[in-house]
């Protein structure tokens, strides 16, 4: 269902680099990482489409989570995040880029105050704002925010909507739609430092894949991974794993979607010669993309 | 007479096993005055304390009188801390009790601590102190972080207990669960259900295995069905369980074999959790839910409707219930036919802004007041409420302790009849005796504290918001509720005239607090000067006024020194805050800067 008209439109836009989920994953990590700034311009038209799968990182800071979920709901042109990066280049490790970042986002929504016609805001700005009204506990409180922001998304309008389209719809897409973040740790071999992907931002193989591309090249400046996402993809060079609930390293890539999130605990990227005895060239490519068409033909 | 002459040859062992029948604190505490022999024998005897303000008594002071305490309670930051009225770091830490027991209490087993500060280090402290240390019971606490639960989990040898309800842990990995050593098979009670982060699945699930005492076990939302269902099968005398994240694939092992774990706990009695909890996990729950006497749905928007009928309806021995205002009134019109014996309800919001007809009006309050006589307690959010409905609630349940009813839009009238809502607060006092904690909202004037201090003489504990027109009305409560413990007001036009009326009130309660009121600081100050036994602590944000004077040219030194500020002759500004309590310990020696004691 929405996992299908999450894909045509990037596809159909003909850039390959800007896809949409990498945009949304951009914006929970927090950061710029990829060379691809301009492109973004003409990325966004489909950007209303994947609020559906964008959920807010329960942990971030209020300030953060404000910047991320309002602009989630928002259709706009997201390059203004790199208008102050001429490269579109932004390293990672650079305090001073992330808070750049953090405080352009700040800059834009005081700018453009939400324009949608969501009923329900993010912090009300209907009503006015009692200090400590009603009164019940801050954990409650972000859990009526997190259903609110939900409920918006799902159907745009009304919570009575909302629970007679859970009846309707599959539980695949529920599942997706109110799971929390699922922020994974990946390492890659040889490396003692790792990074944190949220998986629960992604739909396909096929989008983790080019995000964790992205998040790796940049990461890895001096590294051998190409930042052409098709040629990587038959690249035997480094072989994703994951690692299950019981511990054990399995190729990413056999079971569908969906499944694969309930599983998985965390991601390896190793060097194809070190797992050798667990696929070949071809078979983890084609078993992806087996797996892609399953999901898009269950759905 | 020969009688009391007799009682002067008991030796001290005797008195000491008479007393050991008083477990009510007032007595022990009202025995203790009697004469200096049994003061000693008491204070030596003496196994629990409960300390209901930190700042109420000197921690050395408490340690050194009761040497021989196993089992410790203290709150710390008024209730308004909950809502984030009382600013950070403002005070209530757990450090100082921790050393002074430490230094005099070696025996001590039990710290159950509510709204306070407590660190990693203070943590450790704990459980390398007290080489008997059984139970840590944290509610509402902060400070510390998943390192200090390792500690905890390392060091306590007979850990029987470990319950963290609604606490700010910073999250810093989910390894604490692998401190618990092998040999540790003493755990009875673990709840974890408020931790954010991930947690480590293997080692819970080793955990559970070699806990075979567990009894009560809340899972935190990381932990998916699998292995929900996996501790379910090791431990079939689980008596209160907080579910994880309850998405499961109708078809998939995890949830057969939940089924099938599930009904293998004949024991279970309460649970709780329901993370995202999809229909078909619910199903999974209906065996179990004829012997249910808690339940508690309140984190589960997604229990509504269709769901939530099918599921309450076979709970018919439903003691305890929790839920969200998305239930409607067709929800707890169910709940009223199916439970008829329950005593609490609590309906919290679940949106705050828009009425729509999914949330709960004064009719579905009505339902069960109708269909659940033995209701007792009560904490009830809605967007209205009439007067004929709170009315005909108190004719049918007139045996309610604890009433807390919150209107959402504040200083709202009754919208059948526009008028404020007096009366329907006044018939619950008038016709529930044994009321002790009430909580009212809406719009009210003078005439419902004048029912309140009429009426309510149990009446402990009173939460007042956007309420009254005059000081006549606090001062109606503050000379009728002779009972009354706690007061806490915010929004209301109560002014010095009010704070003033009684004064010596204050001493027999345990605090007041105030804000958003209409209190000056000379009115404080009058206040401290006359009753040296109570803090008058005020929470004042000043230094910006103090900023403004110096820009504007008038020479003013800002300084933290609190006299400076207190005393720089402007006695008329209104108090934003203001904290009052009887103490013995003197004025608060960790006050921070915004904290200033009168």
């Amino acid at each position: 269902m929405k996992t299908i008209q999450f894909e045509t439109p990037a596809r159909q836009e003909n850039a390959p680099m800007m896809h949409e989920s990498v945009n949304h994953l951009d914006l929970s990590l927090g950061i710029s990482s990829s060379n691809d700034a301009c492109n973004y311009k003409n990325a966004p038209k489909t950007a209303k489409r994947m609020i559906s799968f964008q959920t807010e990182p329960i942990d971030a800071s209020p300030a953060y989570k404000k910047c991320v979920s309002v602009s989630s709901r928002m259709a706009f042109d997201y390059s203004y995040l790199f208008s102050h990066c001429p490269t579109g280049f932004v390293d990672p490790w650079s305090l001073a880029a992330r808070q750049q970042k953090a405080a352009a986002e700040q800059a834009h929504l005081k700018a453009n105050p939400n324009p949608t016609s969501s009923k329900i805001a993010m912090e009300p700005q209907q009503a006015p704002v009692v200090v400590g009204w009603p009164p019940i506990r801050s954990s409650r409180k972000s859990l009526i925010n997190q259903n609110l922001t939900k409920s918006c998304t799902i159907d745009g309008k009304d919570s009575t909507l909302k629970s007679e389209k859970l009846a309707e719809t599959k539980d695949a897409a529920i599942r997706l739609e109110l799971r929390p973040t699922l922020y994974v740790k990946v390492n890659m071999e040889g490396f003692s430092v790792g990074r944190k992907i949220d998986l629960s931002a992604h739909n396909s193989y096929e989008s983790l894949s080019r995000a964790l591309q992205n998040m790796f090249c940049n990461f890895l400046s001096n590294k051998l991974i190409s930042k052409d996402a098709h040629a990587n993809a038959n690249n035997s060079e480094f072989i994703l794993l994951y690692e299950d609930y019981e511990g054990d390293k399995i190729l990413v890539g056999d079971v569908p979607w969906e499944l694969f999130l309930k599983s998985v605990k965390r991601l390896y990227i190793t060097r194809h010669s070190s797992a050798q005895e667990k696929a070949g060239d071809g078979i983890k490519d084609s078993q992806k993309e087996e797996a892609n068409h399953l999901n898009d033909c269950s759905n | 007479m020969k009688v009391q002459s007799a009682m002067f040859y008991f030796p001290e062992e005797v008195i000491e096993h008479i007393f050991s029948f008083l477990t009510h604190h007032p007595d022990r505490n009202t025995v203790s005055t009697v004469c200096k022999a049994w003061y000693k024998i008491e204070r030596l005897s003496r196994r629990e304390v409960f300390v209901g303000n930190c700042y109420a008594i000197r921690p050395d002071r408490a340690a050194a009188r009761f040497p021989g305490l196993r089992s410790l309670t203290l709150k710390g930051k008024p209730h308004f801390a909950d809502f984030d009225l009382v600013p950070p770091d403002w005070g209530g830490l757990a450090g100082p009790w921790i050393e002074a027991m430490a230094r005099s209490c070696p025996n001590l087993e039990e710290l159950r601590m509510k709204r306070m500060v407590v660190s990693d280090e203070s943590l450790e402290l704990l459980v390398h102190a007290f080489p008997n240390f059984k139970a840590l019971v944290l509610v509402s606490c902060e400070g510390f972080s998943t390192d200090g639960l390792a500690a905890v989990a390392r060091s306590c040898k007979s850990l029987r207990e470990l319950d963290l309800q609604e606490n700010e842990i910073e999250d810093r990995g989910p390894r604490w669960l692998n401190s618990f050593p092998d040999m540790c098979t003493s755990l009875v009670s673990l709840n974890f259900a408020c931790l954010k982060g991930e947690v480590n699945l293997k080692s819970l699930e080793r955990l559970v295995c070699r806990s075979p005492n567990l009894k009560c076990l809340r899972l935190n939302r990381a932990v998916p069905v699998e292995t929900l269902a996996k501790i379910m099968n090791q431990c079939p005398n689980l008596e209160d369980l907080g579910t994880g994240s309850l998405l499961a694939d109708q078809f998939s092992e995890a949830y057969v074999s939940l089924i099938s774990a599930l009904q293998k706990c004949k024991k279970l009695r309460c649970l709780s959790g329901f993370w995202d909890a999809s229909p078909l996990c619910l199903l999974a729950v209906y065996p179990i839910c004829a012997n249910l006497t808690g339940l508690n749905l309140s984190y589960a928007p997604t229990v509504q409707g269709q769901d939530f009928i099918n599921l309450i309806q076979h709970c018919v021995k439903l003691l305890r219930l929790w839920v969200l205002d998305s239930v409607g009134d067709k929800g707890l019109a169910v709940v009223a036919s199916a439970c008829k014996e329950l005593q609490e309800l609590r309906v919290f919001p679940s949106d705050l802004f828009a009425a729509g007809p999914a949330t709960v009006t004064e009719e579905g309050l009505v339902a069960i007041s109708t269909g659940c006589p033995k209701l007792n307690s009560l904490l009830y959010f809605c967007h209205s409420m009439t007067n004929s409905a709170l009315i005909t609630v108190s004719k049918n349940c007139p045996n309610f302790t604890r009433f807390r009813l919150c209107i959402l839009e504040p200083r709202k009238p009754d919208p059948a009849t526009n008028e404020p809502l007096d009366e329907g607060f006044g018939a619950v006092v008038k016709t529930c005796k044994n009321l002790r904690r009430f909580s009212i909202s809406g719009l009210l004037t003078d005439q419902v504290f004048y029912y309140i201090g009429k009426y309510a003489k149990a009446l402990e504990m009173l939460s007042i918001a956007f309420a009254g027109d005059t000081d006549q009305g606090m001062t109606y409560v503050l000379n009728g509720c002779k009972n009354l413990r706690k007061l806490e007001i915010r929004d209301c036009p109560f002014g010095d005239g009010a704070l003033l009326a009684d004064v010596t009130k204050y001493e027999t309660m345990r605090s007041l607090w105030m804000s958003s009121c209409d209190i000056s600081l000379r009115g404080c100050k009058a206040l401290a000067t006359k009753m040296p036994s109570l803090n008058v602590e005020i929470i004042n944000e000043w230094e910006a006024e103090m900023e403004e004077n110096l820009n504007n040219g008038v020479a003013e030194v800002i300084s933290n020194n609190n006299n400076k500020h207190i005393n720089n002759g402007n006695d008329e500004r209104k108090v934003e805050k203001l904290y009052v309590y009887r103490t013995v310990g003197g004025p608060r020696t960790d006050a921070p800067d915004f904290v200033w004691t009168l």
